[in-house]
């Protein structure tokens, strides 16, 4: 019998705890809450708050989501109720699909005017740009000997298992990668290239992390990662052995936005997360902290970024281009792949 | 006038306590709820709409769907059986003899299970690897003329998973052999039979229940294994639950991951059946002896030397990925890349732990230990509950709790959060969903161990008028401390070690020391990472050395009595 009044009282217990806690986390009022993916620097977390804090009086709750697939998922199940107000960091290849699915509200920031033009992925800012980077080739200069210097180069024998990329379908680099080979070789020639690419990878990773843990390992002496990755490295272990590759000086940008959610029940105060992250205390605090660049033309790059990536020319393919045929190119991508 | 009656039978005929009633149906079906509701919803939500069989049979019959369930089961097979051929040697002197380090080396066995997915990964790169340590190792002996370069690829995706498996199937295989009555084997002797003959006809079927379920469950494990596939397979080779994950978290296609969730929990379903049966026949190991003959050097020399070369090969081949990942802990980054030091340790205790992280490594700790410590106990009490329990109040109940196993784990998550995502904080999610995966493995192990105990025993306590909690305490207790040892560290490993669930429920409010690593390494803090593994490898061995050593002076303290 003392078992059963046991597992009474415990299944009691975890009810009334629940209700409990269902009651604080429903509090309304002067409070936001923030989605974001789970790597989203803590210090830029931090000045939102504080800034909220002391500023509005108001509470920010940021929830995280393991990746932004996830992230994008749980907007779409919660758009007849929605439980965030605002949105940071789904990057430009989710803008089509926000629209379509009409997730999003339009709000020209106050701060609209000092946003990098090329940069502005919407005219009607339904997503406003924060932070941009490049995905790009780095390579480690005391393994390689000969570095390579365009696309092409990379087909060469030489490189044979000296490679590590992400894989497009579960990976945002990896993906953008992918488009980067249909923007330099267009939809006839992307495969091709890749079928002679192939041959050089080492592996496919799943992801960024996986990728860059095996390149620092000594496995292969090039990775596809991000433009400014060779910055970390200069800054906290104060080498410069890690170089970024802009490969034919060319390289396709990634553009991370903050939006309102549509029908967020505190919408003056989300219209003002998206002014904060546009102000120039926020916007010093990106290259450093998130390792991109910041969107305002009037912020200073730190010192530590001559290292990083030097683009010459930013490839780009229209986004309803890249939504209407991304499927259909990933599915491409996978046959010849698997050949 | 009927109460009583009832009352009386019920003392007479089992354990008081046991008795099938309505609160205890009542107990089964919440249980049976909390792990099937979200799983049912999410199915009636992508069966409902108007394509889905279609769907269905469109996937059955796809080139995918063939290739996919050749490798998985290819892959799987060979893990499961190479683990159970490999841990065998292990298991006879782990069950047969007593020697020296046996115990700390039985602690160690649990620590492969606990380590996140994305460690194990770095740790076979740094041993096995093109430019790992053994092939260093290799190349030191030129007249050898080879190299190891089948990491990545179908060998490195089999040899990833016997790693990860292998202690498991030493220790339970092990425990499984220390049950077995020596007697029998000296009867056989006896009875002029050989040794091969003494092996074939006694100890191989008495095994067999245990290598079933091993065999199963090792299986089930490498088939539904994500991270090593994805990472050494090069995308050339896809598990169903690859598939699962890039249906929901890249295609966005939730009516597409639900059909291939459901096909492969019919696929695990399948498995599951056959395994279960092999295993329900013959259960009786025979009677627990824990006396066992020291293996001395100048008494069994032979047996002692091949003891120590099985050991010393097991290390090397199995346990030292994980050694690499601990000795790169050492080595910081940068400009002290090639010294010895405890840069990496250091940056634990800092504030650049807090920004990466977003909270101090002593709350991290404290909420890894707490949740674990709470799952633990949540599943042991209620498996336990379950697993003494004779009657059966509904049909194939242990079917039931242990396909759990072969449902798609995102599948549920996303069902649990449906079910409560915005009524429960994140931490109650958290538990739920790790109870939903260490249940099946706890209720399996404590039911195969409670079924060897002699009823006899409690009936006879019974009879002589001991209550059903004296009963419990006085004589259940005692002869299952060891089992609920063993089922205990296994729930706190698996908790401990469990990624997926803090961070698809966890929302960033529950930080575990996985997630923890997982996020350090998102931000280029490769070593710091492998330093916060090695802190975890360090506790999570306290935790179970702790917990062997009160099990080993208890049964010392009843043996005297």
């Amino acid at each position: 019998m003392r078992k059963q009044v046991f597992g009474w009282s415990l299944l009691v217990l975890m009810f009334l705890g629940g209700s409990c806690f269902g009651e604080t986390t429903q509090k309304q009022g002067q409070q936001l809450t923030v989605y974001t993916y789970a790597s989203f620097p803590i210090p830029l977390i931090q000045a939102v708050k504080d800034h909220f804090q002391k500023e509005l009086g108001a509470k920010v709750e940021f929830k995280s989501f393991s990746d932004t697939g996830p992230l994008f998922n749980q907007l779409l199940q919660e758009k007849q109720n929605p439980l965030a107000d605002v949105v940071i960091g789904l990057d430009n290849n989710y803008l089509v699909k926000a629209v379509k699915y009409d997730l999003f509200l339009a709000y020209r920031p106050q701060n609209a005017a000092q946003i990098k033009k090329e940069i502005i992925m919407d005219k009607q800012f339904r997503m406003t740009p924060f932070d941009y980077g490049y995905i790009v080739f780095n390579y480690d200069r005391e393994k390689l000997g000969r570095v390579p210097l365009s696309y092409k180069d990379l087909l060469e024998p030489y490189y044979k298992g000296k490679i590590i990329i992400e894989n497009p379908r579960t990976s945002s680099p990896g993906q953008v990668f992918l488009l980067t080979t249909v923007a330099l070789y267009g939809e006839k020639g992307y495969l091709n290239y890749w079928r002679a690419l192939k041959k050089n990878l080492l592996t496919i990773a799943p992801g960024w992390d996986e990728a860059y843990g095996i390149y620092t390992n000594g496995e292969a002496p090039i990775v596809l990662s991000y433009g400014t990755s060779p910055v970390y490295h200069l800054l906290h272990d104060h080498t410069e052995r890690y170089q970024a590759l802009v490969l034919d000086g060319a390289a396709y940008a990634q553009i991370e936005g903050a939006a309102v959610v549509k029908d967020s029940k505190n919408r003056k105060l989300a219209q003002k997360l998206i002014d904060y992250v546009l102000t120039p205390e926020f916007q010093t605090m990106i290259p450093e902290n998130q390792y991109m660049y910041p969107v305002r033309q009037d912020v200073p790059l730190p010192q530590s970024f001559r290292i990083a990536a030097q683009v010459k020319k930013v490839l780009n393919l229209p986004t309803s281009k890249v939504d209407a045929n991304l499927e259909k190119w990933l599915d491409q991508w996978e046959k010849v792949i698997n050949e | 006038m009927n109460k009583p009656v009832t009352k009386e039978t019920r003392v007479k005929t089992e354990v008081p306590f046991l008795s099938v009633n309505f609160i205890q149906k009542f107990i089964y079906l919440i249980f049976l709820m909390a792990f099937y509701l979200p799983v049912l919803l999410v199915l009636a939500k992508a069966f409902l709409t108007r394509n889905a069989f279609a769907n269905l049979g469109q996937f059955v019959t796809s080139p995918l769907f063939v290739h996919t369930l050749s490798f998985s089961a290819q892959e799987a097979f060979l893990s499961a059986g190479l683990s159970l051929l490999l841990a065998l040697p292990g298991a006879y002197f782990f069950g047969r003899y007593q020697f020296p380090g046996k115990k700390i080396m039985r602690s160690i066995m649990v620590l492969p299970f606990m380590f996140p997915g994305i460690l194990v990964v770095l740790g076979m790169i740094i041993f096995y690897g093109n430019n790992g340590i053994f092939n260093h190792l290799v190349q030191g002996m030129p007249w050898l003329n080879w190299k190891f370069n089948h990491l990545y690829g179908f060998w490195g995706i089999v040899l990833a998973n016997v790693i990860y498996n292998f202690t498991f199937c030493l220790r339970m295989l092990g425990e499984s052999w220390q049950r077995i009555d020596p007697k029998l084997m000296e009867a056989s002797k006896l009875l002029g039979a050989g040794p091969y003959s003494t092996w074939k006809r006694i100890t191989l079927p008495l095994l067999m229940p245990t290598m079933a379920y091993l065999f199963g469950l090792v299986f089930l494990y490498s088939f539904l294994s994500f991270t090593v596939v994805l990472v050494l397979g090069g995308y050339l080779y896809k598990t169903f639950e690859v598939l699962i994950y890039i249906e929901y978290n890249q295609k966005l296609n939730f009516n597409q991951a639900t059909v291939i969730a459901t096909v492969q929990t019919l696929i695990l379903a399948f498995f599951l059946s056959i395994q279960t049966y092999l295993s329900r026949r013959s259960r009786h190991l025979g009677d627990y002896s824990p006396v066992l003959p020291k293996l001395s050097r100048r008494r069994n020399p032979v047996l002692c030397s091949l003891l120590i070369s099985y050991l010393i090969l097991a290390t090397f081949f199995l346990i030292s990925p994980f050694v690499a990942v601990l000795s790169r802990s050492f080595y910081g980054g940068g400009a002290l890349e090639n010294t010895f030091n405890f840069k990496n340790y250091a940056m634990l205790f800092s504030d650049q732990f807090g920004f990466t992280v977003g909270q101090d490594f002593i709350t991290v700790l404290g909420t890894s230990i707490g949740i674990a410590v709470l799952v633990a106990l949540i599943t042991l009490i209620t498996a336990y509950w379950f697993a003494r329990s004779r009657s059966r109040p509904f049909q194939n109940i242990d079917l039931w709790f242990q396909l759990p196993l072969g449902i798609s784990f995102l599948t549920f998550a996303f069902g649990v959060l449906m079910v409560a995502g915005r009524i429960l904080p994140s931490w109650i999610l958290v538990v739920w969903a790790q109870v939903f995966i260490t249940f099946p493995l706890i209720y399996s192990q404590l039911k195969t161990a409670r079924s060897e105990l002699p009823e006899s025993l409690l009936e006879a306590a019974a009879t002589l008028g001991a209550g059903s909690w004296k009963i419990f305490r006085s004589v259940e207790f005692p002869l299952m401390k060891r089992a609920i040892g063993t089922a205990f560290s296994y729930a706190m490993a698996l908790s401990l070690g469990d990624l997926t669930a803090v961070l698809v429920l966890g929302r960033g409010d529950s930080i575990t020391i996985p997630v923890a690593i997982y996020r350090l390494i998102g931000h280029y803090q490769f070593t710091e990472a492998t330093a916060l593994g090695g802190i975890y490898i360090l506790i999570a061995l306290l935790l179970l050395i702790g917990f062997e050593t009160v099990n080993h002076r208890d049964s010392k303290k009843m043996s005297r009595q």
